[in-house]
């Protein structure tokens, strides 16, 4: 890629992080519903802790997992579903027309939408720590931001994976994506452990990037997280990188693939499949 | 005559509605996918709690403690999938198929549409509770201890439990009505307001006194305690929040707060849908 291409990417990328961040600023009220909103499950599923008196730290694997579905959230619907609403709404044939990277657009989304995602992440944490007396044993400072950016980085590429399916399909891929809600929220430990799930189904969540990137966090975070470790946070930090790796090709090659099909087939302008 | 004519034409509207509704919930995908996707979601959220309590609790966890969430979980599908259905309504109709300019100067009545729209989530819960009570039994020790007396009132509080959430859910369509798309995001926050409040997987004793009186004023908190208590033929449950209260006082409690969400659901929605067409934003598109 020249340096001219990788500046007109980076010129994509902000011009479509831009819509979002000035969008933000023109509806106020999505900042609360995107923001305080959602936390009140995660304040449910603290409450079923401190109802059976619980460890406290169990308290902070909730809302450690429960600022993870910001972020889950934000690559489900505010990425890999988006093509779908940019498609119904005539933005995706124009994506195509510009001389830059699908990916640079997917990119774009995901910075858009890291402001109010964080800012929820931070909430979650402050609620945890106010609400709930959540502390963090934090047993290194360098790992822990090092999962937590592989996390993102895997679960991102991941995110782009899925968002090339709706080059393609369209209502049936929007109501299959749904699975990957309250199902991933079980099958990666977002609420307990993934150690309890047993290795044999631990392991095929593994591919789940988030469910490594939690185990590892929750290790590291809290005092009572090296005991419930499903493997050791070295071990899964080399399975982000290797998963990272694989996820960001299998993007590249999906969404140059899958345009090609939505071409030659014509569903690239195709509404109210 | 016109009295029948009125009735036989809301019945109508509301059939229509609800086949619509069917179609555009059922017909994406073939019935073997559909069923799958359909039980999928229900069914990992009843597993979230079950090892919840297995990380927690391990082997020590008791009966009436797991009945108590079991019940709760189950009854919540209703809640949840009805107030999102009638509430989403408005952004496919809107922003997805673009058509809601032509439902709403066609002679049918709006409130009823919705109403109707509502049912194919209904039918979802519905198979969604059934999965859920299967599973149940495998993975859970319940116990349905219901006499053959309750079953009437069982069968009227459900009834009543039933209709209360349509009307919430027309409240939140007629919210809708006036937001931009991120307000699906509302549904679910209102969903996620109840599933604290209500005592959906936790006794509303657990939570602090001043959030208890709230919980306690809510009909879907009525709706389960009546449940679980005819479920579980017992004259009080787990939960020390409604300890003193009778049964046929919760029952009491939930037809008049149902009568109440009528009342302010007829007069809400037409409030909204004024101020909408007020605004010229019924049929406004966003796109961020």
């Amino acid at each position: 890629m020249s340096s001219d291409e990788i500046v007109k990417n980076l010129r994509g990328i902000w011009a479509r992080a831009y819509v979002r961040i000035i969008g933000v600023n023109r509806e106020p009220s999505w900042l609360i519903f995107e923001l305080f909103f959602p936390l009140l499950p995660i304040c449910a599923f603290a409450f079923v802790y401190k109802s059976m008196n619980a460890p406290t730290d169990y308290l902070g694997f909730v809302i450690l997992g429960g600022a993870m579905t910001a972020i889950w959230m934000n690559v489900l619907w505010g990425m890999a579903a988006q093509f779908f609403w940019e498609r119904e709404s005539g933005n995706l044939t124009l994506y195509m027309l510009c001389p830059m990277s699908t990916m640079a657009v997917l990119i774009g989304m995901a910075f858009g939408s890291a402001f109010s995602t964080f800012f929820r992440v931070i909430i979650t944490f402050l609620i945890g720590k106010f609400l709930f007396g959540v502390t963090l044993h934090v047993a290194s400072y360098f790992w822990l931001f090092v999962t937590f950016i592989l996390t993102i980085a895997a679960v991102f590429s991941l995110g782009m994976m899925m968002a090339s399916f709706f080059l393609i399909y369209g209502r049936d891929a929007w109501n299959i994506l749904t699975v990957f809600m309250e199902p991933v929220f079980f099958m990666s430990g977002f609420y307990f452990p993934v150690k309890t799930l047993g290795y044999p189904l631990g392991a095929l969540a593994s591919l789940i990037p988030i469910t490594l990137g939690l185990d590892s966090m929750r290790q590291l975070a809290f005092a009572l997280g090296p005991e419930t470790a499903f493997l050791p946070v070295k071990t899964e930090v080399a399975i982000l990188v290797v998963l990272t790796v694989v996820y960001l090709a299998g993007a590249k090659y999906l969404l140059n693939k899958l345009e090609y099909l939505g071409r030659r087939e014509g569903r690239l302008t195709l509404r109210w499949q | 005559m016109a009295v029948t004519d009125t009735l036989k034409r809301s019945a109508k509207v509301v059939r229509s509605a609800a086949w619509l509704g069917w179609q555009l919930e059922s017909n994406w995908a073939d019935p073997a996918i559909f069923a799958i996707i359909t039980i999928i979601r229900p069914l990992a959220s009843l597993l979230i709690i079950i090892f919840m309590f297995r990380f927690a609790l391990g082997a020590s966890a008791s009966a009436d403690l797991l009945n108590f969430f079991f019940i709760g979980n189950t009854v919540y599908l209703f809640v949840y999938n009805v107030l999102f259905g009638i509430s989403q309504v408005i952004f496919e109709d809107r922003e997805h198929y673009e058509v809601i300019k032509y439902i709403y100067i066609s002679p049918v009545n709006w409130y009823l549409y919705f109403i109707g729209r509502g049912f194919a989530r209904l039918i979802i819960a519905g198979v969604s509770c059934v999965v859920s009570i299967v599973a149940g039994l495998i993975f859970l020790p319940l116990k349905f201890n219901m006499t053959a007396a309750a079953v009437p009132v069982f069968a009227f509080s459900f009834l009543l439990g039933i209709v209360s959430i349509f009307f919430m859910g027309i409240i939140m369509c007629a919210l809708t009505l006036v937001m931009a798309r991120h307000g699906n995001m509302m549904s679910e926050s209102i969903s996620g307001i109840f599933f604290i409040l209500c005592g959906i997987i936790y006794p509303i004793s657990a939570l602090p006194v001043w959030l208890q009186k709230i919980s306690t004023a809510i009909p879907i908190s009525y709706w389960l305690e009546i449940s679980r208590r005819l479920i579980l033929n017992t004259d009080q449950t787990i939960d020390a929040a409604w300890h003193g209260v009778s049964t046929a006082d919760l029952v009491y409690r939930l037809g008049f707060s149902t009568a109440v969400l009528f009342a302010f659901s007829v007069v809400f929605f037409y409030y909204m849908s004024m101020l909408a067409r007020a605004k010229g934003i019924i049929d406004r598109t966003t796109s961020y």
